[in-house]
């Protein structure tokens, strides 16, 4: 927000937006470092201040074992997104202030523990986001933008009827999350199936879940590459977040009145997401539409309410934000050297762009989920922990995994193998920068593969006692 | 029945100060026109300072003909807020420049006057004058701009359909005189038949008892029909469907910053009517049909469903906003529908908001119409390169008017929603917010052109500094009051209790 001060000072305005989410970074690193994951039932790093009292609205934030992965993705993937936006060339002044106002509003998103202050920052989100597509995007920019507006406002003011329900339900009144959580026993059931629906399509728009999802492949493809990380790496997040910070514990007996019926929005997520990004021929709108197939690993273990699904679930969030996140900036780095990005007028890359083809491969393989990368272990979590609850339906995704190994391992040969296009003979490689903001991706992917428990360290006490409170009041 | 000076004095400032600008004019002409914007500021703003002493006190009236109450200093406030900030937006305004300066100040700040009489009045015969006194020289307003035909026709427009309005109004005033003999509301009131209601804080009403059957013998009715009769003429002086006719034409046609003061102050003076008159005739009204608010809902939706889809066609900004201004007083009208204790305060809270961001746009719509020569959504193409700044502020409007937040939109639709969903009226708050979604498309026609597309377009004139300060004035209000908006609903909550029997 004081990026609106320097003028036309192009390396200095990039500086400081780089420098504002590195310093983001800095501090989650080291809330995380002070971040002690056994504490369960009470929130860290708590905030609490009056802000509107007449209608008991506080400003009220806190951390736990759910929200401290997002919130380091979040840091993460804008101090990366924000080196990455560098290929931006006009109005960065512009660019980088709403970019800061966009990842203030993701990190508000996850941390907010009022009611009133969760929907303030959600909604806080969409007018950079709205502008940052219609401004930077590609050609159907204008359509996409208002889309995504359109959409995912209807969303959150349906939300907002929600929160209202809750707030005039609840004795005393309060927006107060932790509050709600207490009194969550005196909600009726059929109050709790209305208002989680409501809940329900804010959230589904935003994850996106089948039949909500139509805005995304547009939106994606049409935002520039570092919002479009930021689309798929962290504004998806905030769907499934939302579901298990908001509406699974303070409307438990509605989310189990649904559990099926999400479990199998899942489902058709995993397959008929995967089913259509086999028919892509964009590069982008593949990668698009891979993100409605992941989403639904994350919907099936949410579904499921198993501590192990409830750890793939956000397991596979933050590994999806990584990997994906890293799969457009790869998108991007291609579309700035050759301004196409249709997979068909590739081919035999491989030996143009070797190092660009080895990280590219390595990416898409961790994002089918090959054993030892990190996409792997958080599905397996997902459908392993989901099994006891619904076999058939693990049994039916099991095709959308194969799905997505056909269809990354068909663009890795079309794109990469085969004999050269001579179109691309001056095809320069990756570079330095573009590097830089990969790498931390790529180690990330193999460390969480290879040793998990850096992640479910997190995490596991805060999702197992949630899923504790939800088994034992069904 | 006792009378107080004092009572008077927000009202006596605005007339002394319109008569002392008129003689200044007759004396030096150039003078006068020079510093009529910032006398007309400093008249506003001791006006309003008089109003705020004042509403610190008890309530006073003169001979029970108006009253001075914490719930009228809301209302000057919003009027005289207008007042000043169009007197700056009006001292760059190019159409203006030839007109008669100190006469259009003058005429703007008695338009000021007559409207904080309709807040003050409670009085049935004072009310029907004040009403009448604003609608005159709102005519002469909106036609001000001499020799310019679309002016003109704005204002003959204008005068016809409120001609007509204020008769319909008058026949029920008319009625409530012939039930009660009395045309001071509070004797109106306890002379029709009533019901007593207790109200806990947060407006769930429940029935006593009806307390007296001193008229008994009326036809209920005659009441209704009163108060639909009195609705209508109301519904024109907030631009409500079906009663809204004027209002696009007359924004148009009228000088913008006339056309600011009438989508704000006008419209804030016909709440003002209405809700005195619901506050204080709530008993009757509820013993006659408990469904009347049933009839409010119905012109809310008419005016915000109406106004939305109409003004995403709109080509021209001017008729763009005043379509949404339609669809904001259907949005506030919700509030009086709650018929709560919040619920009216959210209607007040509501029209502080909208009396910042709508002034607002309406003023940056002024200026850019003023620098660029035009007001076709066409010519804002490139705006944001252009004008960063404009095109800015106008965008930070207009979100704020689809009620994005932090911006004080936002607030003010979530005080209405609130108000709603604790009453239980889910079907009017979903029907509220599928009104916003569209809207948002409504104000998108806007923002698209300028940040989306280049356009080429010159300057005509450089931005006053008068109409600058004016628009970081509302500029200010409407990011400041969004995020905090603590102490104005305080005020709000303090304005309506005392006025609501019951608790």
């Amino acid at each position: 927000m004081v990026l609106l001060l320097p003028e036309r000072w192009v390396t200095g305005i990039r500086a400081v937006g780089v420098a504002f989410t590195a310093v983001a970074l800095g501090l989650s690193v080291w809330a995380l470092a002070t971040f002690d994951p056994g504490i369960t039932g009470a929130m860290q790093f708590e905030e609490l201040h009056r802000w509107i009292p007449s209608v008991n609205v506080f400003y009220h934030l806190g951390v736990d074992g759910l929200s401290m992965p997002l919130f380091i993705l979040t840091t993460l993937l804008s101090f990366l997104a924000a080196i990455a936006s560098f290929s931006i060339k006009e109005r960065i002044k512009e660019y980088y202030a709403l970019y800061l106002l966009l990842v203030a509003g993701m990190l508000g998103v996850f941390v907010a523990l009022d009611l009133f202050l969760f929907y303030f920052f959600w909604e806080i989100m969409l007018v950079p986001m709205y502008f940052l597509i219609g401004i930077w995007g590609g050609e159907r920019r204008e359509y996409a933008a208002i889309k995504f507006f359109l959409y995912t406002l209807l969303g959150s003011v349906v939300m907002l009827l929600g929160i209202l329900a809750l707030y005039f339900t609840a004795q005393p009144h309060t927006f107060d999350m932790l509050e709600l959580l207490r009194q969550q026993g005196t909600f009726l059931r059929a109050f709790q199936i209305v208002v989680f629906l409501a809940f329900y399509v804010g959230f589904a728009i935003k994850i996106p879940v089948f039949p909500f999802h139509t805005w995304l492949p547009d939106a994606h493809v049409e935002a520039p590459t570092a919002i479009s990380v930021l689309l798929a790496g962290v504004l998806l997040k905030m769907g499934g977040y939302g579901l298990l910070r908001v509406s699974y514990p303070i409307l438990p007996q509605g989310a189990h009145w649904f559990a099926w019926p999400l479990a199998i929005l899942g489902v058709i997520n995993i397959v008929y997401g995967s089913l259509v990004a086999m028919a892509q021929k964009d590069l982008k709108k593949l990668i698009a539409y891979s993100s409605v197939g992941h989403m639904g690993f994350v919907l099936l273990g949410i579904a499921a309410m198993t501590p192990t699904a409830f750890n793939g679930a956000v397991m596979q969030m933050f590994n999806h934000g990584i990997i994906t996140g890293a799969l457009f900036l790869l998108v991007g780095v291609l579309y700035d050297r050759a301004h196409v990005r249709d997979i068909e007028a590739f081919s035999g890359l491989a030996v143009r762009v070797p190092v660009y083809f080895g990280i590219m491969s390595f990416t898409m393989f961790a994002s089918l989920g090959l054993p030892g990368l990190a996409g792997f272990v958080s599905e397996f979590l997902s459908l392993a922990g989901s099994f006891p609850v619904f076999p058939v339906l693990v049994i039916i995704s099991g095709a959308g995994i194969v799905i997505t190994a056909a269809y990354f391992l068909w663009t890795i040969r079309r794109m990469f193998l085969g004999t050269l296009n001579p179109r691309w003979e001056n095809l320069a490689d990756i570079n330095f920068r573009e590097l830089v903001t990969l790498v931390p991706l790529m180690v990330l992917m193999v460390l969480i593969g290879v040793y998990p428990s850096v992640l479910i360290k997190l995490m596991n006490p805060a999702l197992t006692e949630l899923s504790r409170v939800m088994t034992a009041i069904k | 029945m006792e009378y107080n000076w004092l009572s008077l004095s927000p009202h006596l400032i605005l007339a002394g100060g319109a008569l002392l600008l008129v003689a200044a004019g007759a004396a030096s002409r150039r003078f006068a026109g020079a510093v009529a914007p910032y006398f007309t500021v400093a008249v506003a703003v001791a006006a309003a300072a008089a109003a705020l002493a004042l509403g610190r006190g008890p309530a006073s009236s003169w001979f029970g003909a108006l009253t001075v109450d914490p719930f009228f200093e809301i209302f000057v406030v919003i009027f005289t807020a207008a007042l000043a900030l169009v007197a700056l937006l009006s001292a760059g305004y190019a159409p203006l420049a030839g007109s008669d300066r100190p006469e259009y100040y003058a005429l703007l700040i008695l338009v000021t006057c007559a409207v904080s009489f309709m807040a003050s009045a409670t009085n049935l015969v004072l009310i029907y004058v004040a009403i009448e006194f604003s609608s005159i020289l709102s005519y002469v307003l909106v036609g001000y701009i001499r020799g310019d035909r679309l002016s003109a026709e704005a204002g003959v427009k204008y005068f016809l359909y409120g001609a007509a309005a204020s008769a319909v109004m008058l026949l029920g005033f008319v009625l409530f005189y012939g039930m009660t003999g009395a045309t001071d509301l509070a004797t109106v009131a306890a002379h029709l038949p009533r019901m007593s209601r207790v109200f806990d804080t947060w407006g769930h009403a429940t029935v006593v008892a009806p307390a007296s059957g001193a008229a008994a013998t009326l036809s209920p009715v005659f009441i209704f029909l009163a108060f639909a009769l009195v609705l209508v003429g109301l519904g024109y002086k907030i631009a409500a469907v079906p009663f809204h006719m004027w209002a696009p034409d007359a924004y148009q046609g009228a000088p913008t910053p006339v056309a600011a003061f009438l989508s704000v102050a006008s419209k804030a003076s016909g709440f003002a009517v209405i809700l005195r008159l619901v506050l204080t005739l709530h008993g009757p009204l509820d013993l006659v049909y408990a469904g009347w608010t049933k009839y409010v809902a119905a012109l809310a939706v008419a005016s915000m469903v109406f106004g939305v889809l109409v003004g995403i066609v709109q080509t021209d900004v001017r008729r763009l906003l005043a379509y949404s201004s339609i669809a904001h007083a259907g949005f506030a009208l919700l509030g009086v529908v709650a018929d709560t204790h919040l619920g009216f305060a959210s209607v007040l809270v509501y029209l502080v908001l909208y009396a910042a961001m709508n002034i607002g746009a309406f003023g940056t719509v002024a200026v850019i119409g003023h620098v660029t020569g035009s007001y076709d959504l066409k010519d804002y193409g490139g705006m944001g390169r252009r004008h960063p700044v404009l095109a800015a502020a106008l965008a930070v409007f207009l979100l704020a008017l689809a009620g994005i937040p932090p911006l004080a939109g936002f607030f003010a639709k979530f005080y209405i929603l609130a108000a709603l969903i604790a009453r239980g009226y889910i079907f009017l708050a979903v029907v509220a917010i599928l009104a916003s979604v569209v809207a948002l498309f409504l104000y998108a026609r806007v923002l698209r052109p300028m940040y989306f597309s280049q356009g080429a377009g010159e300057d005509l004139r450089r931005l006053s500094a008068a109409a600058a300060a004016a628009l970081l004035v509302c500029f200010l209000f409407t990011v400041l009051l969004g995020v905090w908006p603590q102490l104005l609903v305080a005020w709000a909550k303090a304005a309506v209790v005392p006025l609501l029997p019951g608790i």
